[in-house]
């Protein structure tokens, strides 16, 4: 089962600093515990490393690391790029907190 | 029908530019420039979207309020002056679809505005979706790049293969020409030559001439090694017994027929063949006694040899060994043709066995024309 919020979550994601690149957003169209599906206008490819900071319910998720496994420009013009979360403390911090909002949803 | 777009802007400027930018992207604009018009485009003209403009005097994020307020499901794009995510993330928590980012252009306008209005939710899970599979590409390389290693390996095994079997030598021409007999004493190859009066020792595997031992007063036709010595025939029919050391220094010297021409030792008996086609058996006594002789089979044997079961002939004209049996040596019980004397070059003269294989040495034809060869026969092609 693939529960569904009813609203896409909003998130913004920062670059290293090396690479003197603007911050930027995007939504979060699927969201797991080591993965994510982002859609944005940024230009992002493959093996960019970013950080994520987004909202699950209340809860601040922040300084997710993340790298980007595949991207690709849909034809509306949004990349649709898929991320692996590289940080094992962040993604234990992620699955629980989706963990309690299944469990509050259900 | 065109969807209809109201658009909130106090800027003159900004909802110039907005406007123009949401016409080119197809949209129907009506335009606001304070909160409360919207309000009443809202009303009235039900816009299947609103844009807002963010600016510094200009907060999208309470005018974003109050619209939603008024018209809770309706899809809002917050158009960014400053490019702030942070902004962008509280704006798109509000409520607001998507946000131009700055500058604005009509791809980034009609991207935003056209996914806002077919918007839907985000899917949570604990498990990531399954990635689209890339499977059979990677299994055709994968089966592409076994295919290639078989491929290369079974060349190059083959190319071993035929290496190996051209390395396999079972000819060796040698530097005399009239060979009359071959031996093998345990560790070389013994071959006689009757004009050079020598035996020529050969050393496997390349049978190179270890030594020669030559004979001035004798025409040796063979050699034979028994019992620890050496046994020496020579032409006259004289077999010399002798010490296997390097002069083959004689110990007694036994007279038979003259017409000898080969001798085998069966560990027991030794055995002499005469150019009559006769075999005789003697005894190793003193006087070599002969106690029984047999009518050989063959019509032209020339080398007799005991390979540690029974007697073998060699037929120098037919160019195959005769199997004998050993209890009547009149008797043949197999016949093996030596193929490498097939093509009528050499003549078969001498015969041995070293325990694995049989050798001969065949002389060129017309007689002694040139170099003589020594021919291996492996013992699948040689034993019946």
């Amino acid at each position: 089962m693939r529960p569904r919020l009813p609203r896409k979550i909003p998130a913004s994601f920062s670059f290293a600093p090396e690479l003197a690149r603007q911050d930027a957003w995007g939504w979060l169209e699927e969201l797991s515990a080591s993965r994510a599906r982002l859609s944005t206008l940024c230009v992002l490819r493959r093996d960019e490393r970013l950080s994520l900071d987004f909202f699950l319910g209340d809860r601040r998720l922040g300084q997710g690391a993340a790298r980007v496994i595949g991207a690709k420009k849909g034809e509306d013009g949004f990349f649709r790029a898929e991320l692996a979360f590289t940080d094992e403390v962040f993604k234990r911090d992620l699955s629980r907190a989706i963990l309690r909002m299944l469990a509050a949803a259900a | 029908m065109a969807p209809t777009l109201g658009l909130l802007c106090a800027d003159p400027e900004a909802r110039q530019e907005l406007s123009l930018l949401a016409g080119e992207a197809g949209y129907g604009v009506l335009p606001a420039g304070r909160v409360e018009d919207m309000l009443e485009i809202l009303r009235e003209r039900r816009p299947d979207a609103v844009l807002i403009a963010d600016a510094e005097n200009d907060d999208a994020a309470q005018n974003a309020r109050e619209v939603l307020r008024a018209a809770p499901t309706l899809p809002i794009v917050a158009a960014a002056r400053r490019r702030d995510a942070s902004r962008a993330v509280l704006l798109m928590r509000l409520g607001v679809c998507e946000v131009i980012p700055p500058p604005w252009t009509r791809e980034n306008a009609q991207s935003c505005l056209d996914k806002a209005l077919a918007s839907a939710g985000t899917v949570v899970s604990l498990r990531p979706r399954p990635r689209p599979r890339r499977l059979p590409l990677y299994f055709l390389a994968l089966a592409g790049f076994l295919a290639l290693c078989f491929g290369i390996l079974s060349a190059r095994h083959a190319a071993r293969e035929r290496a190996l079997k051209a390395a396999q030598v079972n000819f060796w021409d040698v530097p005399y020409r009239h060979p009359a007999g071959l031996a093998f004493d345990g560790k070389d190859l013994w071959a006689a030559d009757w004009f050079a009066q020598s035996y020529y020792v050969h050393s496997p595997p390349d049978l190179k001439i270890a030594r020669t031992v030559h004979f001035t007063n004798q025409t040796p036709l063979g050699i034979l090694f028994a019992q620890g010595e050496a046994w020496r025939l020579s032409a006259s029919g004289l077999i010399t017994r002798g010490v296997d050391d390097d002069n083959l220094t004689p110990l007694q010297k036994y007279r038979t027929d003259p017409g000898t021409v080969g001798m085998a030792f069966d560990g027991l008996y030794l055995w002499t063949l005469d150019n009559r086609h006769v075999l005789h058996q003697h005894i190793m006594d003193v006087d070599l006694t002969e106690i029984a002789s047999y009518h050989c089979p063959d019509p032209d044997p020339t080398a007799v040899v005991y390979d540690g079961k029974t007697l073998w002939l060699l037929d120098s004209s037919d160019r195959e060994l005769v199997r004998l049996n050993l209890e009547r040596p009149d008797e043949a019980v197999g016949f093996v043709p030596l193929t490498e004397y097939a093509d009528g070059r050499y003549r078969p003269t001498g015969l041995a066995w070293d325990g694995r294989a049989f050798w001969t040495i065949g002389e060129k034809i017309p007689h002694g024309s040139g170099p003589a060869r020594i021919f291996r026969h492996p013992v699948g092609s040689a034993r019946p």
